[in-house]
């Protein structure tokens, strides 16, 4: 049985901080990259 | 495993997200959100939002304003994090002060969001920018209430300054979506 | 009036009549981009701004010496007011006309104005204060007021500017003999 341990804690909400950060940049960096690809095809669209 | 909760929760959130965007799950909880959002223009906010043109004008205004404040805290505190702004001053006080009032403005800002949803609701319904934006908004306030002041609120001097950073920087990412794909809104549809 | 009225039409014409102008005007996507930093810098300049004012009537950053925070958040403030006169020039370049004859941007410069000249006061005020009440919760009473005075000017300013999207006083839409001399529009003009 695991004792609390507040180290374990701090652990915690950092692995937790990481895990979340990196997949927030993860996805703006693909939605983003995303949106400008598209009105990058709409104006060739619209300009050749 | 039972200390890594927190850990495990994020990652379930991830998961399921994923989930909800690449399978059939996104499409069938739209549909089944049409009822909800015929039902907001019937509200008085969207009976007003609709005969009152100034009306709804002001509570863009009001709106605009909220944001202002939300950003200027956001920008204080990811700023301190990264170590661009009010370096000579203690960091967990430039953090407890700044979320104070990223919580007052965020409520300002969901009380005057509702309200001109209720008055357009229709139309935001079939604007994908508009999902786009409850989902960053969503994830902000799961990143902030669950994620970034639980790590921030202890001693906040011990965590890893590189992870500071990290997170500073998706929080300015997260509140940056937010407020671009809800300017767009107005000129989308 | 009138005359001044005419020679801001005609300024505003010529402007119109720029190639970049209409090319601006027509680019969704550049003319919205601009729009959208315009509206987004607000959390730089304003948000600076409110912070320093909301510290000044002590709800907000309390714990924070005054002088200090106003001396640390005027860089980006300055930054955000920079890109926001850049976007608002940009703006108006794109529609000249209708916004030379705006009601609500006519009232929004006024108030600019207004709030230059405040803020130049509060900087003097505070200058002179010195530092005494620097970790009081809130400033002296001659700073609490400009800081108020800010606030409400700015207020105004951000509701003025969000009016200027909506037609209700435009010259075309014809509105009363008074309002058409405050917004500029001029007897005989072509609709833009």
């Amino acid at each position: 049985m695991a004792e609390k341990n507040p180290a374990d804690g701090n652990k915690d909400t950092a692995l937790a901080a990481l895990l979340a950060a990196t997949a927030v940049i993860v996805g703006f960096i693909i939605y983003w990259s995303d949106e400008i690809q598209a009105v990058r095809e709409m104006l060739e669209l619209a300009y050749g | 495993m039972g200390t890594y909760t927190r850990t495990i929760s994020v990652g379930t959130v991830i998961v399921f997200g994923l989930i909800f965007a690449l399978t059939d799950a996104r499409h069938t909880t739209w549909q089944a959100l049409l009822p909800l959002f015929e039902w907001m223009e019937t509200t008085p906010p969207g009976v007003i939002s609709q005969t009152y043109g100034a009306a709804f004008a002001l509570v863009e205004a009001a709106h605009l304003i909220a944001m202002a404040v939300l950003g200027g805290a956001v920008l204080v505190a990811d700023g301190r994090l990264l170590g661009l702004i009010l370096r000579d001053v203690p960091l967990s006080r430039v953090l407890d002060q700044s979320h104070r009032l990223f919580v007052w403005s965020l409520a300002a800002m969901i009380l005057t969001g509702v309200f001109m949803a209720c008055g357009v609701a229709l139309k935001v319904y079939y604007l994908n920018v508009f999902w786009y934006k409850m989902l960053a908004l969503g994830t902000g306030v799961f990143f902030v209430f669950f994620v970034r002041r639980p790590l921030l609120r202890g001693d906040v001097e011990k965590v890893n300054p590189q992870l500071l950073r990290l997170v500073g920087i998706a929080s300015l990412m997260i509140w940056f979506s937010v407020a671009a794909t809800g300017r767009w809104i107005g000129f989308s549809g | 009036m009138e005359v001044f009225n005419q020679l801001i039409y005609d300024f505003a014409v010529w402007v119109d009549a720029h190639q970049w102008s209409t090319a601006l005007h027509e680019s969704f996507y550049v003319y919205n981009w601009i729009e959208s930093t315009h509206v987004v810098a607000l959390t730089l300049s304003i948000g600076m701004l409110f912070l320093i004012d909301l510290r000044m009537l002590g709800l907000a950053m309390v714990d924070i010496p005054a002088s200090t925070l106003a001396r640390r958040l005027s860089l980006p403030m300055f930054l955000g007011f920079t890109v926001m006169i850049i976007t608002g020039l940009l703006l108006f370049y794109a529609i000249p006309v209708r916004s030379a004859q705006s009601l609500w941007l006519r009232i929004k410069l006024v108030l600019l104005f207004a709030a230059a000249i405040n803020a130049w006061l509060f900087h003097r005020r505070m200058s002179a204060a010195g530092h005494s009440w620097d970790t009081a919760m809130k400033a002296p009473m001659r700073l609490q007021v400009g800081a108020s005075i800010s606030i409400t000017f700015w207020v105004l300013i951000v509701i003025c500017g969000r009016l200027i999207a909506y037609d209700w006083f435009d010259c075309r839409a014809e509105p009363s003999s008074f309002i058409a001399a405050l917004a500029g529009c001029v007897a005989g003009q072509e609709a833009f």
